[in-house]
């Protein structure tokens, strides 16, 4: 390669400071404050901080509130795994088998219009279909004989926090869906045709050539489900705010409450270290077995 | 014949599944032109009378303002974040230079950080900083946060670009600010394209920062007005559901029109991860 961009020294570092720069600033800076600030005892409006060392860290995990969101981020990955990732899959192969494949533009238009919206707009989209009184779900259910099922679903706190997750998956299904539509497409179709001439129906298909042709983008797609499942915040927020009785309560929105309205800062601060711990386990644990599948 | 049936069921899922993604919003669009006792009587049926009352509730009480909003923070945030992030990605591209691996990582790395994790800090710098309550604040944070994946997209593209080219404007007498202007930029707009609207629609929906960061509801994005508009309309169910269907047009409007770039965009950075 010719050398003529070595002609300056200064260049590279002009054209990269600016955004080196926001993101050391804004970034990693706030990051390691946040591990620091997580030692101390604080709050927001008064300036004086108390060194408690890892007091915080210890009073969280004899929190039952904590223990409860952490259980609800589980759930959230478990379930979103099912639908975002098994289910998102099969619905791709099943679009992408011949058949289907003239309505695929349609369907995925409309499977993944709903990832399209603010989760603010989603919320409250499914505060009403959940509202007891008037709500399209208990109306549903009283229609086809299953009034007994009908109940206030976000009031009750044995389900507020399923109905919450099954909103997310209403969201994103299609959402994943679209990745591993791209996944199957880079699949060489001969191997299909192969199958075909041996006799495979769709199911041995779907097992031999489908799932082991997008391994890589089912490990991408499931990180990217669980590290949103820990990280999840908006629609908590907006449908339930944690509540009833803390039952909807999931990390972020337990940091947003302590910081924002208990002013806990300290605590609140212990909580983002933790969610950073979990979310940094699962993008290592992602780096080795993508990298142990290379070698 | 068992092909036939197990075809046939598939296709009830599917349209099951058209329903249960498509309903939900053609219920809202109807109930959004009741009034809130049409809405409790008979939620179900088309409304023989229809209430653009709600519509115009809506949009001059508070949607329009944070529609105008939504639409200054993400411009602004397009405009900083791809020129700095495309500045950036020449710079680690095109250039041998030292430290340029720790650099890079450094800047990598910052694809792992979510922004819960910085949240608190940030509140109290933005504050020292005299940017919190404002659209510059949220564009700076935004920039900042968007930035890792911009590079990262932008990078594995330009070193997809010959090196042909610009040795040719280098003798024509360019320096490199003009190589990338008139070279890079210009080969790049696909993914310039491609990485716009992955952007917008994260910058659009943004909502953790927005509510942190943002007081006065004059200010306020979409996401975060929303709320602070369903607490002022209290009971005016079908006012809500009106500022629902006005809020979500904008973004369903470009999505349906450019379909096919719009996932593409979206779906950039796993296809080449």
């Amino acid at each position: 390669m010719v050398t003529i961009h070595y002609k300056s020294k200064i260049a590279p570092y002009v054209y990269i400071a600016p955004a080196v720069l926001l993101i050391v600033v804004f970034v990693y800076n706030p990051l390691v404050q946040n591990v620091i600030l997580s030692t101390f005892e604080w709050s927001g409006i008064s300036r004086d901080k108390v060194f408690v060392g890892l007091e915080n860290y210890r009073y969280l995990f004899e929190y039952d509130v904590f223990w409860t969101a952490f259980k609800n981020n589980m759930w959230y990955a478990v379930i979103s795994l099912v639908f975002q990732v098994g289910l998102a899959l099969v619905l791709a192969a099943v679009l992408e088998e011949k058949f289907f494949r003239k309505f695929q533009p349609f369907l995925t238009t409309v499977y993944f219009l709903p990832s399209v919206l603010s989760v603010t707009i989603v919320g409250f989209l499914w505060g009403f279909i959940y509202n007891p009184g008037f709500g399209l779900l208990n109306q549903f259910l009283r229609l086809i004989g299953l009034a007994s099922w009908a109940q206030p679903w976000l009031a009750n706190s044995k389900m507020a926090m399923y109905s919450i997750i099954a909103v997310s998956q209403w969201q994103y299904t299609g959402y994943c869906m679209v990745f591993f539509l791209i996944a199957i497409q880079n699949i060489p179709q001969e191997r299909y045709e192969a199958a075909e001439v041996d006799g495979a129906g769709p199911l041995a298909k779907f097992l031999h050539i489908t799932l082991p042709g997008v391994k890589e983008m089912l490990l991408v797609v499931s990180i990217f489900t669980i590290n949103g499942a820990f990280r999840v915040f908006n629609i908590v927020e907006v449908m339930t705010q944690g509540g009833p009785n803390n039952s909807t309560q999931v990390l972020g929105s337990l940091l947003y409450q302590e910081a924002f309205w208990y002013d806990r800062m300290g605590l609140a601060s212990a909580i983002s270290t933790v969610i950073f711990a979990i979310t940094l386990a699962i993008t290592i644990f992602q780096l080795k077995t993508s990298r142990s599948e290379t070698l | 014949m068992r092909r036939k049936l197990s075809r046939f069921l598939v296709s009830l899922v599917l349209i099951a599944l058209v329903v249960i993604m498509l309903y939900p919003m053609y219920w809202t669009v109807i109930n959004s032109l009741k009034t809130n006792s049409q809405l409790f009587n008979d939620s179900w049926s088309f409304p023989k009378v229809r209430n653009w009352r709600n519509y115009q509730m809506a949009w001059n009480y508070g949607v329009k303002n944070y529609i105008i909003n939504s639409f200054l923070v993400t411009l602004g945030t397009l405009l900083v974040v791809i020129s700095v992030g495309a500045l950036g990605a020449y710079g680690f591209s095109r250039f041998e230079f030292k430290g340029k691996s720790v650099l890079f990582l450094l800047v990598l790395g910052g694809l792992m950080l979510s922004p819960e994790v910085s949240l608190i800090p940030l509140f109290g710098f933005i504050q020292n900083l005299g940017l919190y309550d404002s659209h510059l604040g949220l564009v700076i944070i935004y920039t900042a946060f968007r930035l890792p994946f911009t590079i990262f997209l932008l990078v594995s593209y330009f070193v997809s670009i010959p090196h042909d080219i610009e040795e040719s404007a280098y003798i024509d007498g360019c320096n490199s600010f003009q190589v990338f202007l008139k070279v890079m930029l210009p080969l790049s707009r696909p993914i310039i394209a491609g990485t716009t609207i992955f952007q917008s629609l994260w910058v659009w929906n943004e909502f953790l920062f927005a509510l942190v960061f943002l007081e006065s509801d004059v200010l306020k994005t979409i996401p975060v007005g929303l709320m602070t508009f369903q607490s002022k309309l209290a009971t005016n169910w079908t006012g809500l559901l009106a500022s629902l269907v006005i809020a979500s047009l904008p973004i369903v409007t470009i999505f349906l029109l450019m379909r096919k770039q719009f996932i593409r965009g979206i779906t950039l950075g796993a296809v080449k991860g």
